[in-house]
């Protein structure tokens, strides 16, 4: 019954029921109106087998609802949980770990490394930065790209990326030879009338630090599982924080023009081993930004954050959080209202 | 394992989310734009690390810590969830179909894993 509300509780009415020989009416009965039904709750499901056993080696990235996982299966990119309707084929060579990305449920983009002919970046990381883009119309219809690339580093190896779709495309931060390293972000459009991809565009810059930030560790230095860094991209900024050789812990920003700060000291580790420390990065769609690290002090490890509101150009390094933990990596996110 | 959260007024104290945990690793939070949140993590039960989960529902409030893998199944390793998911259409802050992945060895050769999916919805 439409347009009911509970000042109707209690009502009665009648139902008439007419032709053209007269009417007839019903008993009189009365209208009870209670509390709107309460959603049931969320539950998680039983858990069901993606990928059955093998010899894996790295650990799923997860997009939300169209692309469940992917993983890099010993050099081989495999979706998980892809739709039946899709035909994919395993593309193979792969390196490091894939990152996906989702704008909402149009659009997932799956990022992934490998290396060029001559290349001694992997297994951990690559030279070459490629893509796929699974992209699904609002009639239902859906389209997987052919995989293409993004950047090829001129030299050196591709440390991090991190992807975003609605606005700037795909950023990615490169390490060179000589610890130097080099922020950038790219874009590339895709036309559905010519069902074709447009250049990359991409822009790259010289890190520029403040002195305490230089010496970010390689691949080789540390290796996947232990990669001391973080880096976020949003609609309009990014954040990129890691833990330097020098045992500083450093962070740069991307404004909403692709321009990188220089990075800059949050903090410095100290008596513990600096390769225990860890650090990961957090944007919203404000702007604002924060960093949390396992920062080594004395005996015990930290639970160090740090928070840049949007806008003010001004980190604030705050806490430590209580009470100090392992050596193991702390996980953040945020809200809609830099919470 | 614990959870500290920041609002307009600084980070709030933290909470423990199972005082029953011994041993824990790995944790993985995601929220939504309202502040719905929730954490993953994995803790020691019987010689084995299994998943399990707390969430924060509204009005800030965490809720019990439960178990995500069933008991008796093989050792979990890393898992990870989307950082950000979608809200209900209706916008009454359930999760919406919030997928997690977790890796499982098989104790009697650690060299064999798995992927597992559970869906919270």
């Amino acid at each position: 019954m439409p347009n009911v509300s509970a000042a109707d509780n209690g009502s009665t009415f009648r139902v008439r029921v007419s032709n053209q020989f007269g009417f007839v009416l019903s008993n009189v009965v009365t209208l009870n109106v209670g509390p709107p039904p309460k959603p049931a709750p969320s539950v998680w499901s039983a858990p069901a087998t993606s990928l059955p056993f093998g010899a894996l080696s790295e650990l799923p990235q997860a997009a939300v609802d169209v692309f469940a996982a992917a993983i890099n299966d010993n050099g081989t990119l495999r979706l998980l949980d892809l739709d039946p309707a899709f035909s994919y084929t395993p593309i193979t060579g792969i390196a490091g770990r894939p990152r996906v990305a989702s704008a909402g449920e149009a659009r997932t983009i799956v990022l992934y490394f490998d290396n060029t002919s001559g290349s001694t970046c992997g297994p951990f990381g690559g030279n070459r930065l490629n893509a796929i883009v699974l992209q699904r119309g609002s009639e239902g219809g859906q389209w997987l790209s052919p995989s293409f690339v993004v950047y090829t580093a001129p030299s050196g190896c591709l440390l991090q990326v991190a992807a975003d779709i609605s606005v700037r495309g795909v950023s990615f931060a490169i390490v060179r030879g000589t610890g130097e390293v080099i922020m950038g972000s790219a874009n590339r459009t895709y036309s559905p009338v010519a069902q074709a991809w447009g250049a990359p565009q991409v822009q790259t810059a010289p890190l520029t630090t403040d002195g305490g930030c230089d010496g970010i560790p390689t691949f080789s230095e540390r290796g996947l599982s232990g990669t001391p860094r973080g880096l976020t991209l949003g609609s309009r900024a990014a954040v990129f924080a890691y833990e330097t050789q020098g045992s500083n812990t450093c962070v740069a920003t991307m404004d909403a023009a692709g321009v990188w700060s220089g990075a800059q000291v949050l903090w410095s580790n100290g008596g513990l081993s600096a390769s225990n420390g860890n650090v990961v990065t957090a944007l919203d769609a404000n702007g604002n930004a924060a960093v949390v690290g396992n920062r080594p002090v004395s005996t015990v490890h930290q639970v160090q954050p740090a928070y840049l509101p949007a806008g003010t150009g001004t980190w604030q390094v705050e806490g430590p959080l209580t009470p100090a933990f392992g050596p193991l990596l702390p996980d953040l996110a945020f809200d809609g209202f830099g919470n | 394992m614990y959870a500290a959260r920041r609002t307009s007024a600084g980070w709030q104290p933290s909470v423990r989310l199972d005082p029953a945990d011994v041993d824990t690793r790995f944790p993985r939070v995601t929220m939504n734009s309202n502040g719905i949140a929730y954490v993953t993590w994995q803790a020691l039960d019987a010689g084995r690390f299994r998943v399990k989960g707390a969430q924060l529902g509204p009005f800030a409030q965490w809720g019990d810590a439960e178990w995500i893998q069933p008991a008796g199944g093989n050792d979990a390793r890393f898992a990870v969830a989307p950082r950000y998911f979608d809200e209900a259409p209706s916008g009454n802050d359930r999760l919406r179909g919030l997928p997690l992945y977790w890796r499982e060895t098989d104790p009697v050769n650690p060299a064999q894993t798995s992927i597992l999916r559970s869906v919270r919805q």
